[in-house]
């Protein structure tokens, strides 16, 4: 018989340990994958390792880091692909929320430390790669002045995860942090040519570059405009709530949407607002232009078409179920996903459903919660929680093959 | 079905948050005093039992069963459990209203994770299982997950609050645990007051820092309703103590045993 103290003791180490093992039911997955595509090449970057699948047959090419690596962390964020070089950011050390950037040869990255180049965004973050003798820098806000580099350097105890996708204008490239720091950063070097640091709260979408000026969105209810050369305040507005979606820039005004059921039109020179329309609940994703239409999506599941100088409504359908991400469009169809995992095709002409998939001919199905990506006549989503990290569809609606990495 | 547990209590959180100026921190702290409140009755039927427990192992008639079975541990088990039965004492009755708390404990760890929103996923979950009835979602987000140096939804950085995790619950253990006469015992409620804080400590390290801010003001509010439970003796001397609580004198078996060591 197992005396009575003993088991008494055994129980309630059960519990506690039942009681811990339950929290980790949720699911603390920061993001949905993050997708980018050349002519050649997809690249799905999702918890360890960033894929690269091959477009004509969905046949994986190479993974990054070749095996998964604490040092290196989750990546989430949407990788950037310029002309010679591949951008990807992870989350950091595990545990940590340093932030990392790496500079990449889109057709052969190479194994840890064989990277181009690696940006760090707080100390502790460095040391992790120092440790493993591998060349990162530190962000410059990032260096510790502080008596024995304690509470000291302004990243620390931020978070500087990179949780938005990054945007490459030139020879830099722009992105924001879950810190709310914005930095621009040289492709070719890694080298951070200019930074932003008085936003407080996050940004989670890619920022908007067009020719003097980066549009950048935030949770603290306001859009920045700063100078693109070095990252200064041309003026910001507050929108009345958070937004975490890409703006869009056409003849001179600035759309975006926001968690107050508003889709906004801003004089893109001063920010001045120029009309507000409503919609039935969040607009998360960004909104897209084509030929003066305006085409955004909200989280009640509704796709909105409205003249852009206007805001007059020229259609809204319900094609499925909620719709996180920002449509798509080409010169005849928009693409929306939803959160029950369908992606639709939708004639531009007046919303009507062209064709849909349910990825079911694919495996499980997963949440479509990222933007469908077109590229070489295929259409790209990427589930979340599904058999498959990557289907691809021909545009006109086929199924074209998936891609699960190797486990 | 774990939404059942956790939709709630995000909700509850939301409203407390909104109610409380948008202030997370003091959002965990009334959130955790209810809770409590919730559970006070499990956890007062718990305190009692253990308090049962005790004084039952200080008595004459336990202390003269142990004596007489000293050399036969299979026989001294028996009749332990004979004892428990004629005084009505279900010596596992301490732990079956913990069991009813699990799923309230996790479901609330759960809710503070979500409710914190650090990431895309988390807001997505948040912005689909908040009642429409509510003060809207968008005006309470961002949730201000600040508190001195730390972002609520992030682990400490600099490890301060894992280490008064542990020491909360080195202190909640070693003074609420009733002294007992068999050295047994006192040898596990020992090891476990040792076990228990390390245990909660590695798990405080691993999570948001917000979930361990409610582990600490938990502790605090566990002593609180152990020193107002009426009958109930808090130890305090024995917080800086590695040894068990204190026992009363050793039986004349026990001498003897530990005169031949």
């Amino acid at each position: 018989m197992i005396p009575m103290s003993r088991a008494r003791l055994g129980l309630l180490l059960i519990v506690v340990a039942a009681a811990l093992f339950l929290t980790a039911c949720v699911d603390t997955t920061p993001s949905w994958p993050g997708l980018a595509a050349n002519a050649q090449l997809a690249y799905v970057a999702f918890q360890q390792q960033v894929h690269a699948v091959d477009l004509s047959n969905g046949k994986p090419v190479w993974d990054f880091p070749a095996k998964a690596d604490g040092n290196i962390g989750a990546f989430y964020a949407n990788p950037v692909v310029g002309e010679n070089i591949l951008i990807v950011a992870s989350e950091g050390p595990t545990g940590s929320t340093s932030g990392m950037l790496f500079g990449l040869d889109p057709a052969n990255p190479g194994d840890k430390g064989e990277w181009r180049w690696c940006l760090v965004f707080d100390a502790k973050g460095v040391k992790r790669q120092q440790g493993q003798k591998w060349n990162c820098q530190l962000a410059p806000d990032a260096e510790d002045a502080g008596i024995l580099g304690f509470f000291a350097a302004p990243t620390d105890g931020l978070d500087n995860r990179l949780v938005s996708g990054i945007a490459i204008v030139g020879d830099t490239a722009y992105f924001g942090m879950a810190s709310g720091r914005v930095y621009a950063v040289d492709i070719a070097t890694g080298a951070v040519t200019a930074h932003y640091a008085e936003i407080t709260q996050a940004v989670w979408a890619t920022p908007l570059v067009s020719d003097d000026t980066v549009y950048v969105t935030s949770l603290d209810h306001f859009v920045y405009a700063l100078n693109r050369a070095n990252l200064t305040l041309k003026w910001k507005q507050d929108l009345g709530a958070s937004s975490a979606g890409t703006p869009v820039l056409a003849e001179g005004r600035l759309y975006i949407g926001s968690f107050n059921n508003k889709l906004h039109a801003l004089d893109a020179a001063t920010g001045d607002e120029k009309w507000v329309f409503d919609t039935n609940n969040w607009v998360w994703g960004g909104p897209v232009v084509q030929d003066g239409v305006l085409y955004f999506t909200d989280l009640s599941g509704t796709v909105f078409a409205l003249d852009a100088q206007t805001r007059a409504q020229k259609w809204a359908v319900t094609p499925g179920g909620v719709i996180r991400a920002s449509p798509t469009v080409t010169s005849d169809t928009l693409y929306v996903s939803d959160g029950d995992g369908k992606l639709y095709a939708l004639n531009l002409s007046d919303g009507s459903v062209r064709w849909s998939q349910p990825q079911t001919a694919t495996g499980k199905p997963g949440q479509l919660l990222a933007a469908p990506l077109v590229v070489n006549d295929l259409v790209l989503v990427t589930p979340y929680q599904g058999d498959n990290l990557l289907v691809a569809y021909t545009t006109t609606g086929e199924f074209k093959w998936p891609f699960a990495p190797s486990k | 079905m774990w939404d059942i547990i956790i939709q709630p209590m995000v909700n509850g959180l939301l409203l407390v948050y909104w109610l409380l100026f948008s202030n997370f921190t003091l959002t965990i702290v009334v959130f955790t005093i209810l809770s409590r409140l919730v559970v006070w009755p499990l956890t007062q039927q718990q305190q009692n039992s253990s308090k049962k427990l005790a004084e039952l192992q200080q008595s004459e008639a336990f202390k003269k069963m142990q004596e007489k079975y000293a050399k036969d541990k299979e026989k001294l088990a028996q009749e332990q459990m004979k004892l428990y039965k004629e005084a009505g004492v279900n010596p596992l009755g301490g732990c079956l209203p913990l069991f009813v708390q699990i799923p309230i404990m996790g479901g609330l760890y759960a809710a503070l994770t979500l409710t914190m929103a650090a990431s895309p996923m988390q807001l997505f979950y948040l912005s689909q299982i908040h009642y429409s009835f509510l003060p809207s979602l968008a005006s309470l987000i961002p949730i201000d997950n600040r508190f001195l140096w730390l972002n609520l939804g992030l682990r400490d950085p600099y490890y301060i609050i894992p280490i008064l995790v542990v020491a909360t619950t080195w202190i909640q253990s070693k003074v609420m645990t009733p002294p007992s006469a068999d050295p047994q015992a006192a040898q596990m409620s020992q090891s476990m007051a040792v076990t228990m804080p390390l245990m909660i400590g590695w798990f405080s390290l691993q999570v948001a820092s917000g979930l361990s801010i409610y582990w600490i003001v938990g502790n605090i509010l566990s002593i609180a309703q152990y020193a107002l439970t009426p009958g109930m003796k808090i130890n305090w001397k024995n917080v800086l103590s590695f040894r068990g609580p204190a026992t009363p004198a050793p039986t004349r078996t026990q001498k003897k045993k530990s005169t031949r060591a």
